[in-house]
């Protein structure tokens, strides 16, 4: 709960993709844990999760506050902010590491939950339980989000590479 | 993605990756294990999963960053807040011109108005919660509204906010600072106002009405924010109810909750027949309520949202044992009733009206004319949404012959025809369509449901069954941007004779009140599809009960006498509640009536000399001319040709229902006579509805259970379970719901 906390870091970097705004996340993510001293802790089973929502739902709060309507889309759309990419040529891409352009690409084609759903898992390293809470889904629903994504990203990497 | 024949089987079994992934449950991973032994390679597969796993979350690692700003976290917020705070100010400004001439609109006074309110589940519970002082902020509330008048925005900031220099104190009025306004007052003087206490009813009205108006506010200040995409965003993300009350209530005990959006009503409460004759109402077979709640137990494991539950939905999805309307009788449904001692509640009686419509057997039924449109967005892919619909479609194309006709019709991005009307004959090639519909792509269709009503306008025939049917997830986008003008799309097409039956499928995104109006507009029924079997009962054994309407616009209006009755209840149709006036208004939409179905009324009953329940009961005013006296029970104002001699009669029964072909009702009328020393035994049916009745009624909080427990419904219903399979899937809920 302090800053120093792992914790604390991987939401502020999680709201800092979403927002895309760092000032804005390291506002959130105090705000969150704010949030979760005022909260009943015997009342919440996965505090993890429960921080995680907060996170996600104070982000698409100030994103709407903000008439960042873009941003939500993105935020459900997820699309990078590397400009140096928007501009690279096909050429520079292939200099790159092949695979993890194509996996990112793959991604953000994606549909969105189960674009959602792979970041918290993989990025985020949040459990089938806790990505259940945090985008208000059930646990199988989650298991078949992933199996999906994984079936759809693995499927597209084997096209790539024959 | 290949196409599969067989949509159900999981051959994609998502317990393989959770099993990769180390996300396995017990259970699960004994049974992969077994299914590693039967079939070796399927370690192979696991594997590679894993190693995959292993690649994206490298990949992951790798993304790039937004840039982090190199100056002090300080610098970029004091450039922001100017800008943004003078855009607020506009906004809330708009808003609150909004709300003071929208206040008008927004609250007319008449009953059956139906105000689509979005409400999230955990909010009610949660005001009786906020006496706890560290969440109390209301104390501070008035002082803050004093100090800071000129900002506004501010005002309705919770204090926690405070804390935190930041732009993100509440611009719309959180749920919580409002609670208990009165809504008269409702405009200018909210912002401002000390809150009082009323009861928490009261007070969740008030919230409920307020929010709306707030959420309306919002979505016209932000009218001119943007295009019709950004409108319809935020429309989405406030209905998906990620404006949440602070602080956020428990989410992981109920996952789906906040998405989800139910209207609230007030239970019915006990009424005396001299302030209240008459009680009317319109009938309703929909059954979506006890599917939902089903589904919602089976999955989740917890109770829904009270709101959720639809007392008469739960009675009315089951079969009774009734005689059916004699074939040469012009009313196409055969009404019995039934008093007799009330199951839970001593000194009390109950009343049971039924009517049952008459059946039309499949081999006997008229063609079909039906068109289906489908919701093919991207939120429809999962297991339980599109692959139901095409197993429904599927099962309903087994009973089809060549005198009917079908046609697909899908809205997403692109939507359009997928399957021109086809005769039935043509099997394979209806089949062909339904197996290659894919969903994909975002909400934001165009003019689909139009597309759909001049389909079914291609092979039009008055003897037809000719019907739109609307399969969706609730979160649909048809071309409309507001509810009006689809209701009265809805409404004509209607009238002209093309019906539309809506099917609700998956949880999460589910617009109930929404969903649920529509179907009423449409002279047609809604039900939700939880599960294959469900959507077998709904397309295929109970075609005709879905299908064809025998009676439209049903109406029941209950007089009841004083001399016996000294207060009743009706149990459930809250939302179905009418005017006296409504009644023998033919113009006043009502519920409707398929084929052999079965619509049953549940009346709480006090007999004269028994103790009425309600505190709310109010004296006979001393100074009215025409009613009687405080002390003794007299008979409510009656026209001459029913006097009140009659004391053994305790209900007057009148029905209007209109024919699916004709637009003037006709009457019926049933004098209700009732001996309490000559009461028989309680029919199956009645023990039946009884305890479906308190069952939901324990779900929903009711306020009239008693001392009535799970335990009750169980002795209630135990003993007329039978064989149906439909009545011991109800047992088990009850015992499931018992546990939690």
């Amino acid at each position: 709960m302090t800053r120093n906390s792992v914790e604390y870091h991987e939401i502020r970097l999680y709201l800092a993709r979403i927002l895309r705004d760092w000032a804005a996340a390291e506002d959130l993510v105090q705000e969150v844990y704010l949030k979760w001293t005022k909260a009943d802790e015997a009342e919440i089973q996965n505090p993890r999760a429960w921080r995680y929502r907060t996170a996600r739902n104070l982000a698409l709060d100030y994103l709407r506050r903000q008439k960042k309507f873009h941003e939500i889309q993105d935020y459900l759309m997820y699309r990078t902010t590397d400009d140096a990419r928007q501009d690279a040529t096909p050429a520079d891409v292939m200099e790159k590491k092949e695979e993890t352009e194509m996996l990112l690409l793959q991604l953000h084609a994606l549909p969105p939950r189960q674009r959602e759903a792979v970041r918290l898992k993989f990025q985020q390293k949040l459990t089938y339980d806790e990505i259940a809470a945090v985008m208000g889904e059930s646990r199988s629903t989650v298991g078949w989000l992933l199996h999906e994504a994984i079936r759809t990203l693995r499927d597209a990497l084997k096209k790539n590479s024959e | 993605m290949t196409q599969k024949k067989e949509m159900y089987e999981f051959t994609d079994d998502f317990r393989i990756s959770a099993y990769a992934l180390g996300e396995a449950t017990p259970e699960e991973a004994a049974q992969l294990e077994a299914m590693i032994a039967e079939n070796p390679t399927l370690q192979d597969e696991i594997d590679a999963i894993r190693g995959f796993s292993t690649q994206i979350t490298e990949a992951l690692e790798n993304e790039p960053l937004p840039e982090k700003p190199e100056v002090s976290a300080n610098m970029p917020k004091a450039a922001s807040p100017k800008t943004v705070r003078s855009h607020r100010w506009l906004t809330v400004a708009v808003a609150l011109l909004v709300v003071l001439t929208g206040g008008v609109f927004l609250f007319p006074p008449t009953t059956n108005y139906r105000r689509i309110v979005c409400v999230e589940a955990p909010a009610p519970p949660n005001f009786s919660d906020t006496a706890s002082p560290e969440k109390e902020p209301l104390p501070q509330a008035p002082e803050r509204y004093r100090r800071d008048e000129a900002k506004s925005e501010k005002v309705l900031a919770d204090p926690t906010m405070e804390v935190i220099p930041m732009d993100s104190a509440a611009e719309m009025p959180r749920v919580r600072s409002l609670p208990v306004i009165d809504q008269d007052a409702m405009p200018a003087p909210a912002m401002a106002q000390a809150p009082a206490k009323t009861s928490s009813d009261g007070a969740r009205i008030s919230v409920m009405k307020a929010k709306a108006a707030q959420n309306d506010a919002v979505f016209l200040a932000s009218e001119g924010a943007g295009d019709v995409a950004e409108k319809n965003l935020v429309e989405e993300h406030m209905d998906r109810g990620n404006f949440l009350p602070e602080p956020l209530p428990k989410p992981e005990s109920k996952p789906i909750s906040d998405r989800n959006s139910y209207q609230h009503w007030e239970e019915n409460k006990f009424q005396t027949p001299t302030e209240a004759p008459f009680s009317t109402f319109g009938v309703d077979v929909d059954t979506a309520s006890y599917s939902f709640t089903r589904q919602y137990l089976a999955e989740y494991g917890s109770l829904p949202n009270p709101d959720a539950i639809r007392v008469e939905e739960f009675i009315n999805s089951f079969d009774y044992d009734l005689p059916q309307p004699k074939p040469d009788e012009k009313c196409p449904f055969a009404t019995s009733v039934e008093i007799q001692k009330h199951p839970w509640a001593a000194g009390r009686y109950m009343a049971r009206v039924s009517l049952k419509g008459r059946e039309i057997p499949k081999e006997t039924r008229p063609p079909l004319n039906l068109v289906f449109l489908l919701d093919v967005s991207g939120s429809m892919s999962d297991w339980n949404k599109l692959p139901l619909v095409k197993d429904g479609m599927m099962r309903l194309l087994d009973q089809l012959g060549e005198k009917d006709y079908v046609t697909i019709v899908t809205y997403a991005n692109d939507s359009g025809v997928r399957l021109e009307p086809t005769c039935g004959a043509e099997r394979s090639k209806i089949e062909k369509a339904i197996l290659e519909l894919n969903a994909g792509g975002g909400t934001s269709g165009a003019a689909g449901i139009q597309t759909a009503y001049q389909a079914a306008r291609k092979h039009f025939h008055k003897e037809s069954v000719n019907r739109v049917i609307l399969c969706t997830d609730g979160d649909f986008n048809i071309g409309m941007t507001h509810n009006d003008e689809l209701e009265k799309l809805i409404a004509n097409e209607a009238k002209s004779g093309v019906f539309l039956t809506v099917l609700g499928f998956g949880m999460g995104n589910y617009h109930d009140d929404r969903l649920q109006t529509l179907s009423s507009q449409g002279n047609g029924n809604y039900g939700y599809v939880d599960s294959r079997e469900e959507a077998k009962r709904l397309l295929c054994d109970d075609l005709c009960g879905t299908l064809i309407t025998i009676a439209k616009d049903v109406k029941l209006q209950i007089e009841f006498n004083p001399a016996n009755v000294a207060a009743y209840r009706l149990i459930g149709y809250e939302n179905r509640r009418l005017n006296d006036a409504d009644f023998h208004n033919d113009k006043k939409d009502s519920g409707d009536i398929g084929a052999g179905h079965c619509v049953t009324a549940l009346y709480e009953i006090v007999p004269v000399g028994g103790e009425i329940p309600d505190s709310t009961r109010i004296d006979s005013p001393r100074y009215q001319k025409t009613e009687p006296s405080q002390t003794e029970p007299q008979a409510a104002p009656q026209p001459a040709e029913k006097p009140t001699e009659k004391t053994d009669e305790w209900m007057f029964l009148k029905l209007r229902y209109k024919l699916p072909n004709e637009n003037v009702s006709s009457l019926l009328e049933i004098p209700v006579s009732f001996q309490p020393e000559k009461m028989g035994t309680p029919s199956a049916n009645f023990q039946w509805a009884s305890g479906v009745a308190l069952f939901a009624m324990l779900l929903r909080h009711s306020d009239y259970t008693e001392n009535a427990t799970f335990d009750t419904v169980l002795e209630q219903i135990r003993p007329v379970v039978g064989d149906d399979p439909q009545r011991k899937e109800l047992e088990a809920l009850v015992l499931k719901a018992k546990e939690l």
